[in-house]
């Protein structure tokens, strides 16, 4: 059996390292489409579009019911086979996009939830004084409604990011190549995978606590501007 | 062939059958996360000097890395330890002799311990310390207190935490394939494997977790409706 051997945590840290900018690429690209996704999927469901609302309804329940390798394998293999019979040949395109809208599926939903929740936390009250005061149902939401639904939306929101982050880590399933495929490949060729994986875990961590602690600061700032209580 | 209903349907019987599996994962994996959290609850409210630093620190590596990778090193570095104590003893044990599905669980329940910990803490939190007070001046012993007092308010307050965790937990067991383990998404990637057929069994698989899910989800919503009967009557 072969021993431990620490140094090579370091020597594989470096290599895996050089693979950031993919595991990035994912999660910015799947963030932003989710971000769209989620929005739209929010202000749908609040104000209660008739079809709309109970497919979007479904949609949300399915991908907060099923594993994320799931979703992934289903769109990857599912969405070519499907498309292929109206025509449009998918072969080509690159695995990430793939991955990009699982994710932002994935996410989005996630987003599209948290800010369900955050506009229902405000009191109905708030709409009926900003309508008897003259706001149009736009200028209420963004003068009154916004700030008050943020300071429940925001935290949660580092909480998503973070899953988001953990998410990408999947993407080896179909076949690309970011960070946990390359700990596995550096690694296993010399049958270290042990210096591997806590090699990729310790910069998964490092990711983990830079986003954290950035978040925590953008919620301080976001409080502070809408006057909220900043602890 | 847009969709062979026929593997579909092939599919979804054999993703039926390993239903058991993977329940059999999640629940003892949830299990194991229940106990671990509570220890590191209690740790932490009890403020032990040293170990509460450790705990905050394993809950924060918990909750900061990708479950894949939890399950990886639990299924590479457990064995070797295990080996290495039983060798101590003087018993010969070799690394295959471990069941992979204790690994996973060890794995999962390591993972949602770190959550639940945190969903435990402001249980324990919520009872006041006036309520412990009384029980004592009434001459309940802690253990009596324990069942009578804390727990019945921590669970209520917990419960919808706790069914969030398990179908976390039961999403995750859906890894275990990448060490070996064949559970119901398992099950999904063999038959596709064999057939080249991945939508059909992909979406059979889909269907059933998501079946499951919101049985937990309805079965949650009862016992919590259940639980808080007696805050309706007031």
């Amino acid at each position: 059996m072969r021993t431990f051997q620490a140094e090579l945590v370091w020597k594989y840290l470096r290599l895996i390292i050089a693979y950031i900018p993919v595991t990035m690429k994912i999660l910015v690209y799947s963030l932003l489409v989710a971000m769209i996704i989620g929005i739209l999927a929010a202000v749908v469901r609040f104000k209660k579009i008739p079809v709309l609302s109970q497919i979007i309804r479904v949609l949300i329940s399915y991908v907060r019911g099923t594993p994320v390798v799931t979703q992934l394998f289903i769109i990857y293999f599912g969405l070519p086979q499907i498309l292929k019979n109206v025509g449009i040949d998918l072969t080509g395109i690159p695995g990430l996009w793939f991955v990009v809208i699982t994710y932002g599926l994935n996410t989005g939903a996630a987003i599209s939830e948290n800010l369900r929740a955050a506009l229902a936390s405000v009191d109905k009250g708030q709409w009926e004084a900003s309508h008897a005061i003259g706001l149009s149902g736009f200028q209420a939401l963004r003068y009154i409604i916004m700030p008050q639904a943020m300071v429940v939306a925001v935290p949660n929101f580092s909480n998503i990011v973070v899953a988001a982050l953990k998410n990408t880590s999947l993407a080896f399933a179909v076949g690309i190549v970011e960070m946990m495929t390359r700990a596995k490949l550096v690694s296993s060729s010399q049958h270290h995978l042990i210096e591997g994986y806590l090699a990729v875990a310790i910069i998964y961590y490092i990711l983990y606590l830079i986003l954290s602690f950035v978040f925590k600061h953008i919620e301080k700032a976001i409080l502070r501007s809408i006057g909220g209580n900043v602890k | 062939m847009i969709f062979d209903l026929k593997f579909f349907a092939e599919s979804f019987w054999a993703i039926f059958c390993a239903i058991p599996k993977s329940l059999y994962l999640t629940v003892c994996g949830f299990a194991l996360g229940l106990v671990l959290a509570f220890l590191f609850a209690v740790c932490i409210r009890a403020n032990v000097p040293v170990l509460k630093q450790i705990v905050q620190f394993l809950i924060s590596v918990m909750r900061g890395t990708p479950t894949i990778l939890q399950i990886y090193i639990a299924y590479y570095v457990i064995p070797i330890i295990i080996v290495d104590i039983a060798g101590l003893f003087g018993k010969t044990m070799e690394q295959s002799d471990i069941p992979v599905a204790l690994l996973v669980i060890f794995a999962l329940g390591f993972n949602r311990a770190g959550y639940l910990a945190e969903t435990i803490r402001s249980g324990l939190a919520a009872v006041s310390k006036a309520e412990l007070e009384a029980a004592h001046s009434i001459g309940l012993s802690t253990l009596q207190t324990l069942r009578f007092v804390i727990l019945p308010q921590t669970i209520r307050i917990c419960l919808p935490n706790f069914s969030t965790n398990l179908i976390n937990i039961l999403h995750a067991s859906s890894l275990a394939f990448y060490v070996t383990l064949i559970e119901m998404t398992g099950t999904a990637n063999l038959m596709a494997e064999d057939n080249w057929k991945y939508f059909e069994s992909f979406v059979a698989v889909g269907l059933l977790y998501w079946a499951i899910t919101a049985l937990i989800e309805v079965l949650t919503h009862l016992l919590e409706n259940r639980l808080s009967r007696h805050e309706k009557m007031a």
